[in-house]
């Protein structure tokens, strides 16, 4: 079994590619299949993957990696359902025990919250400029050393 | 803004860096961790860094995962191909493509179970409660993924007459995980036939699943009817009809 301790420790680009792998097709063939597209599936991705993301490092979520996929995939559908609920594009009222089971256990509210921030975070991200996005995706995601980075930017 | 410092030095934001990205030393680490317990605005600065990092390394995931997927490329020097291995060649792909593309859009009862299942997470473990340290216990187990333990010890639980509905829904939802559908079915039958009780609802939905995943879609169909406030069991009902009809 694939604990969190030997799991979450891992090169974020390899464990954020695996989470990618193992849950995108998922989703989007849910989306597709509850009146959204691919790109509306890429979106939904994007946000829960960084609110799902920060409870791991945070050590707000406990379990294996089979949990953590099922996790992700609950907050993915629940922003799902309360995206088509709020643009009014499906009548699907929402009211699913199972979310608001899994809601009570960690908190509705919070993870409104979390996933409010995550998607303000992408934005103000994705308005930086792109030298300052490069350095920042160098170090943090593909975790380059400083001296690599330095140089792979004067070739810029 | 309020709970934040009014200016972070840069050594302080290396060292919270350095934490967060574990290269601290472990005795740095365990004065950095005191220093925090007794500033409420570190720890508030931590925790503003580490969600800037965490939306730094998952701000390129789409994009970069979708660029990545490799693609073939051959090395082999370019012959000519006769027209006629070329059609034939042509041919194969596209019905290689043909059962791809009919293949991914058939519903079947396992891509609806693989879809619509997620493991229960479990109930957070309470150590101080002695009177049911048996049922914690096999909790430990359970959140560990070690289901053949848990409905071990669960188990034996029962056999003491300690049998609630509580233990019967999860003996149920490990036998699921363990996938072994028939021990599900038989536990979380007679927890989803009764009238009232907090764990009826999930075992109807977990009940449903197992008789999807083993075929059975008029019984799953049967129970999934009566969650009807529950969107994804509605949803998963208009799926089931389109197999079954």
């Amino acid at each position: 079994m694939e604990t969190l301790t030997n799991w979450s420790s891992g090169n974020p680009e390899d464990l954020l590619k695996q989470m990618y792998a193992d849950n995108y097709p998922w989703l989007e063939n849910y989306v597709r299949q509850n009146s959204g597209n691919d790109s509306d599936a890429q979106d939904v991705f994007q946000e829960s993957i960084a609110a799902a993301w920060l409870n791991l490092r945070q050590g707000r979520f406990e379990g294996d990696k089979a949990q953590f996929n099922a996790y992700l995939r609950q907050i993915c559908r629940y922003k799902w359902i309360n995206q088509i609920r709020s643009a009014a594009r499906s009548k699907i009222i929402y009211s699913d025990t199972l979310l608001e089971q899994e809601a009570e256990s960690d908190g509705l509210e919070v993870l409104k919250d979390q996933l409010q921030q995550s998607s303000l975070l992408q934005e103000c991200f994705m308005q930086l400029g792109t030298k300052c996005r490069q350095v920042l995706r160098l170090f943090y995601y593909k975790k380059k050393p400083l001296g690599e980075i330095a140089g792979s930017m004067k070739k810029v | 803004m309020e709970g934040y410092r009014e200016h972070i030095d840069q050594q302080l934001f290396e060292q919270i860096e350095a934490y967060l990205l574990h290269t601290m030393e472990a005795s740095e680490r365990y004065r950095f961790e005191a220093a925090m317990a007794a500033d409420e605005q570190l720890q508030n600065e931590v925790d503003l860094q580490q969600k800037l990092i965490a939306a730094a390394q998952t701000a390129f995931l789409g994009h970069e995962a979708t660029q990545h997927i490799p693609i073939a490329k051959s090395k082999a020097p370019v012959k000519r191909i006769s027209f006629k291995w070329w059609h034939a060649a042509a041919a194969v792909l596209a019905l290689v493509a043909a059962t791809w593309f009919y293949q991914s859009k058939t519903i079947t009862p396992g891509k609806l179970f693989a879809g619509y299942f997620h493991a229960d997470p479990g109930l957070p473990v309470a150590m101080s409660s002695t009177s049911e340290y048996g049922f914690y216990d096999g909790m430990v187990s359970y959140k560990e993924g070690d289901y053949d333990k848990a409905i071990e010890i669960w188990t034996g639980l029962k056999e003491k007459e300690l049998l609630t509905d509580t233990l019967q829904y999860y003996i149920g939802v490990a036998s699921i995980n363990k996938n072994d559908f028939e021990a599900a079915v038989q536990h979380l039958l007679p927890v989803a036939e009764g009238k009232t009780g907090e764990w009826r609802q999930k075992a109807v939905w977990y009940l449903a699943l197992a008789y999807i995943k083993t075929d059975h879609i008029a019984e799953a169909m049967k129970w999934l009817r009566l969650l009807q406030n529950n969107s994804e069991a509605q949803l998963l009902i208009k799926e089931l009809q389109k197999i079954s009809s």
